[in-house]
């Protein structure tokens, strides 16, 4: 624990900027989201509002970005500082197993990201409980989670391609990570939780595809 | 004879292009070992081998008896490493980046790399980015003295910086390692600042070692003769290092003594040989390798 409270100082100073334009542009779309639901409930009313929604418009699709957005900032804040001349040698020399170090890094990118997408989460709840039922704020909140696992996909292919040492592989990752989020994100919102187990398992495998670049960049791989 | 680090039949190929075979050197506990070669002698090589950031096609190096591709934390806290260019965290100012590295290190020591600091008249929440080279350096610098390794590895430390911080460093550096009986492995282009820093010298060639002996025995023992000669050629001569026309006159480099140099080049009419002594370790460097 001390240890990644530790590195965790560092990683703090690298991405507290990105954090914080990130916060912005949810508490943009929220602000929006709340005046955008607001005003067709005042213009339209509840009942022409509940059934627009349950034939196929959706409430959240300023949102849909923001998650492969931000799990891509926070990936690019973190390492590439890491990798101009190769600083991520002075980060693995660090007195710790070179596994404890890169899974650190991760764990406090995943955790910013996470804090960034509850916060957003509970934002949107807030705001939709107050104007629609209660089934459909759940079922809208499940896609946003969907998404926010996307972001996670996004978060770790966007750190493999960063440290990954040879040009060849960086562009075949970029290409298989973009390929995996939009198959991803190819989905009906509101029956987004059918494919939810695939996506956690892509997310997972993304994460372990940092840790394998990491392994390549230690070994000297050109 | 305690040998820190020790590098055992390391060979090394990049595809199908050789860059050395067969590779032994030690450094032993106390002594600063500097390493010299040619650009493109693999000597930025060695330096990744060493810190455990290539893995060699042949052979292994150690640290500490530990194979250097898994040094515990223990090691790696008594290893300091400066990497070509001084890199360091640009993002950090100097009293975040010090904050940093000192909660890892349980001997860190503070006023080591502040006194250091202290020299360079910059505030102490300039960032590093902001720095220039030789500014850069000495945080670098101080950074590893906070640290205070047994066992410092050094790549190309005089890179970018001006004689005066190169000086600085120097004496900075070699009145840390005087005082503490650290182990040093470094390389650099400039061969001056070598000589005020190193015991013993190693000349990587293309492909092997070329020479590996303590700078004093090369300093006092390798001369610079300069002859006459009708001879249109000069084959290599055993004894005798890159005899070639220079001009109107002939020159060649020895270990040997005056004596036997001049049997050797009895048999070439030489005549008007001149021995020239007291050479710097750039010259004696050139006279090992050859002119390009």
């Amino acid at each position: 624990m001390k240890f990644f409270l530790s590195l965790s100082y560092k990683e703090w100073i690298k991405v507290r900027l990105y954090v914080a334009i990130a916060f912005a542009i949810a508490l943009a779309l929220l602000i929006y989201l709340y005046s955008d639901v607001a005003l067709q409930v005042r213009m339209e009313g509840y009942p022409t509002l509940i059934y627009k929604y349950l034939i196929g418009s959706h409430i959240l699709t300023a949102f849909d970005m923001l998650p492969i957005v931000a799990g891509t900032a926070v990936a690019l804040s973190q390492f590439l500082p890491e990798m101009l001349n190769k600083r991520l040698k002075l980060t693995l020399h660090l007195p710790a197993p070179e596994l404890n170090i890169i899974s650190s890094m991760l764990l406090f990118g995943i955790a910013v990201y996470t804090v960034i997408m509850i916060s957003t989460y509970v934002g949107i709840s807030a705001i939709l409980s107050n104007f629609l039922p209660r089934e459909y704020v759940h079922l809208e909140l499940m896609t946003f989670v969907h998404w926010s696992i996307v972001g996670l996909t996004a978060y770790g292919f966007s750190t493999a391609v960063c440290i990954e040492p040879t040009m060849q592989y960086k562009i075949s990752i970029a290409l298989i990570g973009f390929a995996t989020v939009a198959v991803s994100m190819w989905t009906e919102y509101i029956h987004a939780t059918y494919i939810f187990p695939m996506v956690v398992v892509l997310a997972i495998a993304s994460l372990l595809m940092s840790v394998y670049t990491t392994s390549r960049f230690k070994r000297g791989i050109m | 004879m305690n040998e820190i680090i020790r590098c055992e039949n390391i060979s090394q190929y990049y595809g199908d292009k050789l860059v050395y075979k067969n590779i032994n050197f030690g450094v032993e506990e106390g002594k600063i070992l500097g390493l010299l070669g040619k650009n493109g002698t693999g000597k930025t090589t060695i330096i990744n081998i060493l810190n455990g950031y290539l893995t060699p096609t042949e052979g292994r190096c150690t640290i500490f008896g530990h194979d250097v591709r898994n040094l515990t934390p223990n090691d790696k806290a008594r290893i300091g490493l400066l990497l070509e260019g001084h890199v360091q965290y640009t993002f950090f100012n100097v009293n975040q980046i010090e904050r940093f590295y000192s909660r890892f290190y349980p001997n860190w020591n503070a006023d080591a790399y502040y006194d250091l600091i202290k020299q360079l008249h910059i505030s102490e929440h300039q960032r590093i980015a902001s720095m220039s080279c030789g500014q850069r350096s000495q945080v670098a610098l101080g950074l590893i003295f906070a640290q205070n390794p047994e066992v410092l590895i050094l790549d190309d430390f005089s890179m970018g910086l001006d004689p005066g911080y190169r000086r600085l460093f120097i004496e900075r550096l070699l009145e840390f390692v005087r005082n503490g009986k650290k182990t040093v492995f470094l390389t650099s282009h400039i061969i001056q600042d070598m000589e005020m820093l190193i015991d013993d010298c190693m000349v990587f060639d293309y492909g092997r070692v070329l020479l590996h002996k303590p700078t004093a025995e090369i300093m006092n023992t390798f001369r610079r003769y300069t002859f006459d000669s009708e001879c249109d050629a000069i084959p290599h001569i055993v004894g005798l290092w890159h005899t070639a026309r220079v001009g109107k006159q002939w020159e060649t480099y020895s270990f040997l003594s005056e004596e036997m140099v001049h049997s050797l080049l009895e048999e070439y009419a030489a005549r008007n040989i001149v021995c020239h002594s007291n050479l710097s370790l750039e010259d004696a460097f050139i006279g090992l390798t050859g002119k390009y």
